[in-house]
């Protein structure tokens, strides 16, 4: 594929290729004026139709990120301001919350080593499990509800 | 109808009368919508007056729309829910306790073992960090979901983590609900009993008639249809006899055999007395793309699907049947009364998910992922990770600039925009990168085709107002 300079920028042509990097190999070359693509197939047995497909899916991914930085250009700054806020406020804001004083004590930390206990047992005395319906077929219902 | 955003009938507009907003052509009218998630209907004619600052109304000034009329105070309002700058956490949290299960389902069996493989249980060590870990988020209101493989083959670490979850809660005092999504086959008494009395919800699948949830639905040990509907009748007659609970649910997992049978489907859900019908669509990702080929459909196919079901259920409705679609009711939540209610796929912020290993992942779609071997969104491990880790993992924050659609080309030109949600999963798998490519996008086009339904359905008056009563299932 032959790029031309004023179209598409390095860091299209580079990110297109790491997107795609699962299916094709890139190998790239310019001149003064254009990128120099050529893409190859990482499935060998990959026909006519394949490979032109491959051809297209990386044009449109090419267009895609010229696209992605002109939308950046307007809207990346306040996308990257939500997105922090939104993660700041994911958090419990500057300072969250600690643990309550309760889980430290004696007695939280007795319950909870009961309640361990307890469940690796039944772990214990229900492995292998045995599965109750398994094998054995379900006894008849009464198929009411349009079945 | 064409996913590309029309250009407007007049190009330049009047900078002084028209708000920032995007529009879309549907039908014989022009939907507008704008960052507050407010919108109209204008006709096409008005729109151009609009455009050209000739026209304005009290509603196109209540919602924005008119730019010399702002109200800030109302767009922050809007605004900040809708980006969740004021989201406190994640609040659902989705528990894998095992890979194990007995059933062979045809979209899932690759990412599940058989029933003896025990070392693909969570440990009762690993659950404890998990909750640990789920009570560092910050959220007021916690749902711990139990998913699998089934659940229920490793009940006693279900029952734990029931009860050390409340145990920390009466110190932490969050609102803590508990969900079990299950196929019913190992559903006895004594379990329905205990999860009624820990207040833990039931959800199952049930994919329609018996041949059709059958051939989706392999039971390895018995018959798959009659199980599901047999847990389904033992709660029911647990809450009609005055047990305190919820109504369980059943998802329906729509397959290419699915297709063509939406009003069976929804016939079968009513006779059992759900009101709720939610229809979970496949999308080629993970194991299902290994399986696409037999039961995978096209975006159009499902959107065209879709809309014959809610056809069907505004019938019932018509008809004096209590039913809704849950699907349109998140739809309609959005829309109509704004900002993000439930699952906004802001993956990693707004849930989680854990492994049966512990691993953490930003959502549940992202573990199935990492089974297929892309461990793209593993955001930390309970027992080493803390809270804040998770957060500040660089995925969180790519997974989130992908979800913002004001940052996507195409997105940020949608007029559906405000409502809809992106999966960076879906985007990741299918096109190699969270960002996507959206004029390919199979989910963009089929959260299009879906908005094209509800939007078209809102303007037929008499189906508007059915739809509009929906809302009244929103605190169920």
């Amino acid at each position: 594929m032959i790029l031309s300079k004023k179209i598409y920028s390095m860091d299209a042509v580079r990110i297109s290729a790491q997107v795609l990097s699962s299916k094709v190999n890139v190998y790239l070359d310019e001149t003064k004026t254009a990128f120099e693509v050529t893409l190859e197939a990482k499935r060998k047995d990959a026909g006519p139709e394949q490979l032109a497909a491959l051809e297209g899916e990386f044009g449109n991914e090419l267009l895609n990120q010229e696209y992605r930085f002109i939308v950046g250009r307007f809207n990346s700054k306040i996308s990257a301001l939500i997105v922090t806020q939104t993660l700041m406020a994911a958090r419990g804001g500057e300072t969250p919350a600690a643990a309550p004083a309760a889980e430290s004590t004696p007695e939280f930390k007795k319950l909870v080593a009961d309640l361990m206990k307890n469940a690796e047992a039944e772990v214990a005395r229900t492995m292998p499990r045995k599965i109750p319906h398994q094998g054995t077929p379900l006894p008849p219902i009464k198929e009411d509800a349009g079945v | 109808m064409s996913r590309l955003t029309e250009p407007a009938g007049v190009l330049e507009a009047s900078p002084l009368k028209v708000a920032a907003h995007n529009a879309r052509r549907l039908g014989s009218s022009v939907l507008i919508t704008n960052d507050a998630g407010e919108h109209a209907m204008l006709k096409p004619a008005d729109y151009e007056r609009y455009l050209g600052g000739a026209f304005e109304s009290s509603d196109l000034i209540r919602k924005d729309f008119i730019r010399d009329r702002h109200d800030f105070g109302h767009l922050a309002v809007r605004a900040v829910p809708r980006h969740l700058l004021d989201w406190k956490g994640p609040n659902v949290h989705t528990v894998v306790v095992t890979l194990r299960c007995n059933f062979k389902c045809l979209y899932c069996h690759a990412s599940v073992v058989g029933i003896e493989q025990t070392d693909k249980d969570m440990t009762v060590e690993t659950a404890k960090a998990v909750v640990d870990l789920i009570f560092q988020s910050p959220s007021p209101t916690l749902m711990i979901e139990f998913q699998g493989g089934e659940p229920l083959l490793n009940w006693p670490v279900v029952k734990f983590i029931v009860q050390y979850a409340k145990e920390k809660n009466k110190h932490h005092k969050r609102a803590l609900h508990f969900g079990l999504i299950s196929n019913f086959s190992l559903l006895d008494d004594a379990k329905i009993d205990f999860l009624i009395a820990h207040g833990v919800s039931f959800c199952t699948s049930l994919d329609g008639p018996k041949d059709l949830h059958d051939k989706n639905r392999i039971y390895l040990g018995g018959n798959s249809h009659a199980s599901v509907l047999e847990g389904l009748r033992k709660v029911v007659a647990k809450k009609a006899a005055g047990a305190k609970t919820d109504t369980p649910n059943a998802i329906c997992t729509v397959t290419r055999h699915s297709l063509g049978r939406a009003p069976e489907i929804v016939d079968q859900l009513v006779a059992l007395g759900l009101e709720r019908i939610q229809f979970g669509p496949l999308d080629p990702i993970g194991f299902a793309k290994k399986s696409w080929d037999t039961i995978g459909y096209t975006s159009a196919e499902f959107v065209e699907f879709y809309s014959n079901a809610l056809d069907y259920i505004i019938d019932l409705n018509k008809k004096g049947v209590k039913a809704y679609e849950k699907m349109t009711l998140i739809f309609m939540v959005r829309i109509l009364e704004g900002g993000h209610w439930r699952f906004p796929n802001a993956d990693g912020v707004a849930r989680l998910a854990y492994n049966h290993d512990g691993a953490v992942y930003t959502c549940e779609e992202g573990r199935l992922l990492a089974n297929e071997g892309d461990e793209f969104f593993k955001i930390g491990q309970a027992g080493e990770s803390s809270f804040t880790d998770l957060l500040d993992h660089p995925t969180v924050r790519a997974s989130l600039l992908a979800s913002h659609g004001g940052a996507q080309p195409m997105c940020f030109q949608c007029a559906y925009n405000p409502f809809c949600s992106v999966l960076p999963v879906y985007n990741q798998d299918t096109q190699g990168s969270v960002f996507g490519r959206m004029p390919d996008n199979g989910w963009c086009e089929k959260m299009m085709g879906l908005f094209d339904v509800v939007f078209t359905k809102l303007q037929d008056p008499e189906a508007r107002k059915i739809l509009e009563s929906w809302l009244e299932y929103k605190s169920r």
